[in-house]
């Protein structure tokens, strides 16, 4: 079943609706004697509540789920009792989705009657908090018909009929049926980017690193001794090779410097190629002089 | 060689054929399927009551071809393909359509892309009819049942009847194209005398015209006096529906053929409590209804696609890789047919075209917003930083509205991850300067070491200590 919102009720509808209201002097379709009783299989019927065309009910009326609502009514066209063609008992909830049941008349003595239990209704509707009952009359001819508004039910539910009204919604919208709408929006949820910790923190123990230089060369200069007094000896016996091969080996740590921060892996190999030899000739030179000044005893 | 000057003389005749075809449906059709109009239509009275209705399709430029029901000569293909665009079935007055217009060949039609207008009428709907109807989840009442409303009727040709239903125009719906609600006709209720039918709930169906609360069908012969077992009751009732298949061909039911007459088109209608005479929009609401199921309006087409990334300035258009985290632009290009022209093609208020950004699931679902109108077109723009996940991925757009054609375009892209030379350098990582520091003090200390053990001097007394090692 396509269940329909019926909210859309036309211009037209309400101009009859306001017309057969202002008008109702003049003649409509109507009834009287309107009773309402709930009563639940094999008790009898609490004290039936009485309403007309004019008065509704006033407190809405519990459906639970074994008892069944009884309205009867008496049709009437204008004054005497005739059957219109068209006798509906409307269930409708806030939203407007609607359901119909036609009331059984007896002839045109215009006795109505209609019966409203749980398992009349469908499942949208019976899931509301609260129905509202109207009753519709027309008929052909030039009497206007009418709908009156009676009164209101709220079906009562227990937690295990709920779950099986949710699934039966379910498949009488058709199971996994699709709508053509706007779907919601995602957004990607990036992962977290790693962090570092305080800069405050990194640069306590950078500076703890650095100063572990500064203690090193205490401790060589300082306190070990450590001096360059042999330099002008080195230089004098060997002028060249010296400065060669300590200059290579800075050499070498810029190629790693440069390697590190723009170079690729070839251009380092390079540039290691040329420095290289370099290093490799000049050390031993150096070297040797280094082993000269030993075996003089100088060292 | 004979036979292959033959050959080649043939498809030139048939290319010189297909041109001048092609020259012909620009130069007349305001449909998109083409000008050829089959209706099915019994007896010539009947044509002369339509006489409006097949007039104002003519002016609109469609080749009229009518054919009796049953005859044998119909035929809806030739050779296999189409030999009409669009169909119109009107209810025949005998009990059947004949043997060339079974369902299963008006089913084969719509798979091929021709558009029908189906018509049918209270007594005289075949079962052949409800059978097909059936077929497109379109429940049609038997024979017979018959559509009042005593509360919105026209006092002037159905007084005591109440079958002349007034019903009020589609109203605009700010979720949808509205097609069928134009706001520069003068009237705005539709008099309709006929029966309803009740939907599926497939999203390919969608209602036109909406039945009142308080009409109702009922079986004229059973319950003609008192309506004990009304078939379908107030707005689950659908007067006119449409159906857009998958390929974009359309069937639109109308529960009536009436209202397409002379005699509706000229009615003048007085409410019940009203005491004035209006016109109705039948004529209006009929050029709306043929537009629409013969492909007038609600045709959507996709004129370009671009994809690039935000911030390069010469970065190239869709481009088939990126890399996680680029940001990008998606652009799609919409036009849409609007009676004889390709116009800018605009989103309804509360409807959202959007952009999946997919790899099995959407990582990304995003409203395209239009940045640039042309004269025929509109463009609709999003931006946004790909994911971090490396993979195949798929720029989709999967816009399937009620009643315009279906836009699903999909474009797939790799994703790649970071190359090795495209991360965070460490010294912008303030976590590793500690380990820079580190390796500075071993180069340092490394460097200093060599310089004192080329040039250091040993001192006296330290001396003994140094050589016993």
């Amino acid at each position: 079943m396509r269940l329909t919102i019926a909210s859309d009720m036309s211009f037209w509808t309400f101009l009859a609706l306001s017309f057969s209201t202002l008008a109702a002097a003049a003649g409509t379709w109507t009834f009287e004697n309107g009773k309402a009783s709930v009563s639940a299989k094999g008790s009898p019927s609490t004290e039936s509540m009485s309403f007309s065309a004019t008065k509704p009910l006033t407190s809405p009326l519990t459906l639970s789920a074994r008892e069944t609502l009884r309205l009867t009514f008496t049709l009437k066209d204008d004054a005497k009792t005739a059957r219109p063609h068209q006798a509906f008992l409307l269930v409708s909830d806030d939203t407007g989705l609607e359901t119909f049941f036609p009331l059984s008349v007896k002839g045109e003595s215009g006795k109505a009657k209609v019966e409203l239990s749980h398992k009349d209704l469908p499942a949208h509707l019976l899931s509301a908090d609260k129905l509202s009952l109207s009753i519709a009359l027309g008929s052909f001819g030039s009497t206007p018909g009418s709908i009156v508004k009676i009164g209101t039910v709220q079906p009562a539910l227990d937690a295990a009929a709920k779950v099986l009204l949710e699934q039966q919604k379910v498949k009488d919208l058709g199971e996994g049926a699709i709508v053509y709408k706007a779907k919601t929006y995602i957004q990607h949820t990036f992962r977290e980017d790693p962090t570092s910790p305080p800069v405050a923190i990194t640069l306590v123990f950078t500076a703890a690193v650095l100063t572990s230089l500064l203690g090193l060369f205490i401790a060589w200069f300082g306190i070990l001794g450590a001096n360059l007094n042999h330099l002008p000896k080195a230089l004098g016996s060997a002028p060249i090779s010296h400065p060669l091969f300590f200059g290579s080996l800075v050499a070498l740590e810029g190629i790693f410097f440069m390697y590190y921060t723009q170079w690729n892996l070839f251009q380092t190999l390079g540039a290691m190629g040329v420095v290289g030899p370099i290093s490799l000739f000049s050390g031993s030179r150096a070297l040797r002089e280094v082993r000269a000044r030993r075996e003089r005893g100088e060292r | 060689m004979r036979f292959a000057t033959n050959r080649a003389m043939t498809s030139r005749l048939y290319t010189i054929a297909c041109a001048f075809g092609l020259f012909a449906s620009l130069a007349s059709a305001a449909s998109l399927t083409g000008p050829r109009l089959l209706v099915v239509l019994e007896g010539q009275d009947e044509k002369a009551n339509y006489s409006q209705f097949f007039g104002d399709l003519e002016e609109r430029g469609y080749q009229l071809k009518f054919e009796s029901p049953k005859s044998e000569s119909l035929s809806l293909f030739t050779h296999g393909e189409r030999e009409y665009d669009n169909v119109i079935l009107f209810p025949p007055k005998s009990k059947g359509y004949g043997p060339n217009l079974t369902p299963q060949l008006l089913l084969q039609f719509a798979n091929q892309a021709g558009n029908l207008l189906l018509l049918t009428s209270p007594s005289s709907t075949p079962e052949q009819t409800r059978e097909f109807a059936r077929e497109l989840e379109i429940s049609l009442p038997p024979r017979d049942f018959s559509l009042v409303d005593h509360f919105n009727y026209d006092t002037l040709s159905a007084p005591s009847k109440h079958d002349v239903v007034l019903v009020p125009r589609p109203k605009a719906s700010s979720s949808t194209q509205n097609y069928f609600s134009d706001s520069d006709s003068k009237s705005d209720v539709i008099a309709f005398r006929g029966v309803g039918h009740t939907l599926g709930n497939g999203p390919l169906l969608n209602p036109i015209l909406t039945a009142g609360r308080t009409s109702y069908a009922y079986d004229t012969k059973e319950d003609a006096t008192y309506a004990e077992d009304p078939w379908s009751v107030g707005s689950q009732l659908h007067l006119v529906s449409a159906l857009q298949a998958r390929n974009n061909a359309r069937i639109t039911v109308s529960g009536s053929a009436e209202i397409f007459s002379d005699e509706f088109f000229g009615m003048k209608v007085k409410a019940q409590g009203s005491n004035k005479k209006v016109e109705v929009a039948n004529r209006v609401f009929a050029k709306e209804v043929t537009g629409w199921t013969f492909k007038e309006t609600g045709v959507v087409k996709v004129v370009g696609i671009r994809h690039y990334l935000t911030s390069g300035v010469d970065a190239p258009i869709n481009p088939s890789m990126y890399r996680i985290k680029n940001h990008v632009t998606f652009e799609i290009e919409l036009s849409e047919y609007s009676n004889d022209q390709w116009n800018p093609y605009l989103v309804p208020s509360d409807d959202a075209l959007q952009l999946e950004f997919t790899m099995l699931d959407p990582y990304y679902r995003l409203p395209l917003l239009p940045s640039t109108f042309s004269l025929n077109s509109t463009t609709f723009t999003t931006s946004f930083k790909i994911p971090d996940q490396h993979g195949v991925f798929a720029f989709r757009v999967n816009y399937k509205r009620p009643f315009i054609t279906n836009v699903d375009e999909k474009y797939t892209v790799t994703v790649r991850h970071f190359a090795h030379d495209e991360y965070t350098r460490s010294w912008d990582i303030s976590g590793a300067w500690v380990w820079m520091a580190g390796i500075a003090v071993t180069v340092a200390g490394w460097v200093a070491f060599c310089a004192v053990w080329l040039w250091s001097a040993p001192v006296a007394g330290k001396s003994k200590g140094k050589k016993s090692q």
